[in-house]
């Protein structure tokens, strides 16, 4: 199972080097070439001796979590947030510390012990520690060092109604597409990018749009999806199971008219559903990428994902697979010239 | 080519000189000269980046390391001149208002201007505003002359430093203002010094670059005109005192502080490691979880993006008139960055973008 | 050039959406370009070959976009919900005629029983006349832009009022350079440029094709004249601000004394603008490849993010002269 794969593998931004190797295992039969980049994105050329414009397809790999930056004397583990995590999800959620994966919680003290005004505030991060069972510092250096990074433990499973749980559905159903896109055959060079640093900062992206230098360009997401009880219709951002959410305004990119509507016309073509991301916070690789070298016509579909940057986020398996679907006739699309730059 | 400098002595100079972001005429022709002792190929780039070039002994094509030092510091700029000759100004780079006030300043403006930025004394402020810091659009400064002289030496745009004698303080300790980063500057020095004696394969572009402290807007032109192997930026890390985080603060003559994380090449970040061990450099390690707010922040993401490290000098106090570092961290971060520079090959270079072959 | 810039100022450009607007000022330069295009991002650029054969490359650049509105979500009773583009108050908004780009109309809503100070974005809403969600939706499909709708006008003998004068003078003054401006040593690139509201965005692939070898940015300023306005030593009707800073530039002194010089030699009257919270194209340009020689000058203007901005004529032309005279000064040195 891919997705499962995926999201269970380790990629804190900067230090991808289980999705990545993952990930160039599923790609590598499908590849012309394959290479990395000095900051570890991972590059993948497919048809660059055929004709037509060269498309890249963009999607990054790693995730939110967090680095260990201090033992104390007691054998607790201070850490820190890498990228956009709100501490208030972090309390009483196991975590896999470093390579070794050593299991981890992150407890906080019992509600017995505290006051009431304490209770009544969110616990920050100066009150949060990882316990790894280690009983002194002496004992924790044996198993941890600082600087080594701690993911969610979270098992991906499908529920409901064709529904899935797991960790870092951001990004990994972006990976997820990539892969499965890479296993077709297209007529025109398509290169398909891994890129890391995509949480802290959109850092990854610009050097590889600046080395691929496509013609056009697609991102790959997992977006904010809160069409929960108690939002506003206009506060959902998208609405899970009505298919891939196109981009139209976040804060790094105004969409590209031209390319909003070819992605529009191209689901409707194709009896795919699809929906705006209608929400204009936030931002992706698109806002690195449309501004690279000349500027590069950039578009960004994404897969709605629930409570997206905590330890436990869902998806619609239908609008992963509608996603897949859209990447494709996308592709065909401009293959048949139905999309000049 | 010459005698050996005390390049203690040289920083305390240079601590004195001014170059406020986008002014670093003056800072930069000191470094030049400084820099010819070491070459003749000194040149600046289009904003003003100061690029020495040392030429390695490898065989081409020869490894190209960058060394980014920024040579601006923090500065003040006239924005208005008030009735009574007063003058009101803004800030280039970070300053905390709060340290402002009651400072004497320069005035660069068609002579040297000393002024005091002006308070209210206590005996005149009600407790309630004792109790509020002065936002900086409500300091201004004091020439001690009339309007009609203020005008005609001073216009808006002309930029300000703080007035501040550099210090020797006790146990090679030094303090002034600008150690953030001519700290780093004199570390390049003693790093090009100690180069001489050492068999070096890789080319080395040793630059001076400007507006660091508005947005590392030097780095980013340099590092693209340059398009170096590998980027190392200089500069300085906060040290520990009372009510800093174990990680957060570095320790007062601990040694060269080697970042790590997001923003550092592992290959490099390794390289330093296993430098400082073969050669008995103390070291400490400073973690980030996400770029840092250095010229490596512009370096790692330049054209195709480039291999960065990122080496800093322990200092206290930083963006004061009165920063403190400790020489002795920066003679060993010059003799990090020296032996680090010295074990750079060309197999070395290759091997950074291979994220796959382990 | 008053006619002009009361056209442009009338003409839509929300970021992002600057098609109304390029196609005047296209119509405008094309009598006096060799070759336009339009680039990936919608920036307009033009060509005027040098005469000398120097091998060198000056830029002149205006960016066209003003701050505006998208149509994000419509609701099933036909009310339109919206986002801001760039710098946009919400407490203006309020009872705003707009006019979206593909020339629908709206006034703007908000909520009821939120008082003016707690007013945000999610408050507000668009009422285009529409009964119902589908008659909306085919009206204004979600991403369409638009701007508030007003006219311009003069004011006094030397003023005009509008909106998004504080771009569209700077388009002005480029259009008027060019119209004036006899044949060049050096080949000429004019960029009307896009998105500059929500970051200079356009800018910078427009500054990365250039490869210029010398720029000048011309935009605008906020003026300190009105009462109790934030320190600010800009006056209108006291010529045009030579930029010395921004909060992404600090112009090299080299072609910040240029500029001063050849308004001098010529008798321009010229301002010095040192700005702490404002932004020009110039940054990224100056930022661009391994940087480029860049140099602003500002028109002063009043009210600057109000539907109803202030700017003096006489100002608008000393820009013009003193760009032109910039101009010819750099082929000389």
């Amino acid at each position: 199972m891919l997705l499962k794969r995926l999201t269970e593998a380790m990629g804190p931004s900067g230090f991808e080097d289980e999705i990545r190797r993952l990930i160039y295992e599923e790609v590598r039969p499908y590849a012309d070439r394959v290479y990395t980049d000095p900051l570890g994105s991972l590059i993948v050329e497919t048809g660059e001796s055929k004709p037509g414009p060269r498309v890249m397809l963009s999607a990054h790999m790693d995730e939110v979590s967090l680095m260990i930056v201090h033992i104390e004397e007691n054998g607790l583990l201070k850490f820190r947030p890498i990228g956009g995590v709100d501490p208030r999800i972090l309390v009483s959620k196991p975590v896999s510390v470093g390579k070794q994966k050593i299991a981890g919680v992150i407890g906080a003290k019992a509600i017995h012990l505290q006051t009431q005004s304490e209770r009544e505030k969110p616990i920050g991060l100066d009150q949060m520690y990882i316990d790894i069972g280690a009983r002194s510092k002496e004992e924790a250096e044996k198993a941890v060092s600082p600087g080594d990074t701690a993911v969610f433990m979270t098992e991906y499973q499908e529920i409901g109604e064709r529904r899935a749980k797991g960790k870092s559905f951001d990004n990994r159903v972006g990976c997820g597409v990539l892969i499965e896109t890479i296993r077709k055959t297209f007529d025109i060079p398509v290169i398909y990018a891994f890129t890391v640093q995509e949480e802290i900062g959109l850092r990854g992206a610009g050097p590889v749009a600046y080395r691929v230098n496509p013609d056009m360009a697609l991102i790959l997401e997992g977006t904010v999806c809160f069409d929960v009880i108690d939002a506003p219709e206009h506060g959902t951002g998208t609405v899970m199971g009505k298919g891939p959410a196109i981009s139209v305004i976040d804060s790094s990119t105004i969409a590209n008219r031209k390319m909003l509507e070819h992605l529009v016309q191209t689901a409707e073509s194709a009896k795919i559903p699809c929906q705006y991301r209608r929400v204009s916070g936030g931002g992706n690789d698109a806002g690195r990428v449309h501004l690279a070298r000349n500027g590069i016509l950039t578009g960004a579909v994404s897969v709605p994902t629930r409570y997206i940057h905590a330890p436990s986020q869902m998806i619609s398996l239908d609008d992963y697979e509608n996603t897949i679907r859209l990447v494709e006739a996308f592709l065909r699309s401009v293959e048949k010239g139905g999309l000049q730059v | 080519m010459s005698e050996l400098l005390d390049y203690q002595q040289v920083l305390l100079d240079l601590l004195e000189t001014p170059g406020v972001p986008g002014y670093e005429r003056e800072i930069s022709d000191k470094l030049e000269s400084l820099f010819r002792h070491f070459t003749d190929r000194v040149h600046r780039d289009k904003l003003g980046n100061l690029i020495a070039f040392v030429q390695g002994e490898g065989n081409e094509p020869r490894p190209k390391i960058m060394v980014a030092t920024h040579m601006d510091e923090i500065g003040l700029i006239v924005n208005q001149i008030e009735k009574g000759g007063f003058l009101r100004f803004t800030q280039l780079g970070g300053f905390d208002p709060r340290t402002l006030l009651g400072q004497e300043v320069m005035v660069h403006g068609r002579e040297k201007c000393l002024g005091i930025i002006g308070s209210k004394p206590p005996h005149l402020s009600t407790p309630e505003e004792r109790e509020k810091a002065i936002p900086m659009q409500d300091l201004f400064i004091d020439l001690g002359m009339g309007e009609e002289t203020v005008r005609k030496l001073i216009r808006v745009g002309d930029v300000i430093t703080v007035a501040r004698k550099s210090m020797r303080l006790q146990n090679g300790f030094v303090a002034g203002k600008s150690l953030d980063n001519r700290a780093s500057i004199a570390a390049l020095l003693e790093g090009l010094q100690e180069l001489k004696r050492l068999r070096v394969q890789a080319d080395v572009y040793a630059v001076a670059t400007v507006q660091e402290e508005v947005g590392t807007r030097g780095a980013i032109t340099s590092t693209y005109g340059i398009h170096p192997d590998i980027g190392i930026a200089v500069d300085v890390a906060h040290a520990s005192m009372p009510g800093v985080a174990a990680d957060l603060g570095m320790k007062m003559d601990g040694g060269a502080v080697i970042h790590n994380g997001p923003n550092i090449h592992r290959d490099l970040y390794a390289r330093f490691r296993e430098t400082a061990a073969r050669e008995g450099i103390p070291i400490q390690m400073r973690w980030l979880q996400g770029p840092t707010a250095t010229d490596g922040f512009a370096m790692q993401i330049s054209r195709e993006g480039i291999p960065t490290g990122v080496l800093s000098i322990p200092l206290r106090y930083m963006h004061t008139s009165v920063e403190t570092v400790c020489y002795r961290d920066v003679e060993r971060t010059g003799k990090l960055l020296a032996h680090f520079i010295a074990s750079v090959d060309r197999t070395f270079v290759e091997g950074l973008s291979c994220y796959l072959n382990d | 050039m008053k006619e002009w810039i009361s056209k442009l100022a009338v003409a839509s450009g929300p970021s992002g959406s600057e098609t109304h607007v390029r196609d005047i000022l296209a119509e405008l330069i094309q009598p006096f370009a060799d070759e336009w295009h339009v680039d990936v991002l919608g920036n307009l650029i033009a060509f005027k070959k040098g005469i000398a054969n120097t091998g060198k490359t000056v830029t002149l650049s205006a960016n066209m976009d003003e701050p505006g509105i998208m149509a994000l979500h419509v609701e099933a009773n036909g009310f339109v919900r919206i986002v801001p583009i760039g710098d946009i108050s919400v407490a203006g908004l309020i009872g705003e005629r707009v006019r979206f780009v593909n020339r629908v109309w709206g006034v703007v809503g908000v909520e009821a029983g939120k008082s003016l100070k707690d007013v945000t974005f999610a408050d507000l809403f668009v009422d285009i006349g529409a009964e119902s969600k589908a008659d909306a939706e085919s009206l204004i499909p979600v991403g369409t832009a638009g701007v508030i709708d007003r006219g311009s006008f003069e004011l006094g003998e030397f003023r005009l009022a509008g909106k998004a004068l504080s771009s569209r003078v700077g388009c002005a003054v480029l259009v008027d350079v060019l119209r004036k401006l006899e044949a060049y040593p050096h080949d000429l690139q004019i960029v009307f440029s896009v998105q500059k509201e929500p970051g200079s965005r356009g800018i910078k692939p427009a500054a990365f094709q250039s490869e210029a070898d010398f720029a000048l940015t011309v935009g605008s300023a906020k003026a300190g004249d009105t009462p109790k306005a934030e320190r600010s030593n800009l006056v209108l009707g006291k010529g045009p601000a030579i930029k010395i800073m921004d909060r992404g530039i600090i112009v090299p002194p080299f072609i910040k004394d240029m500029l001063m010089e050849t308004a001098e030699q010529h008798q321009l009257p010229y301002q010095l603008e040192v700005s702490a919270d404002q932004a020009s194209d110039a940054g990224a340009i100056l930022l661009s490849r391994d940087g480029i020689p860049v140099g602003a000058v500002s028109v002063p203007v009043r009210y600057l993010s109000t539907p109803s901005q202030v700017v003096d004529l006489r100002d608008v032309e000393h820009a013009s002269r003193l760009v032109l005279e910039t101009l010819r000064r750099y082929h000389t040195t």
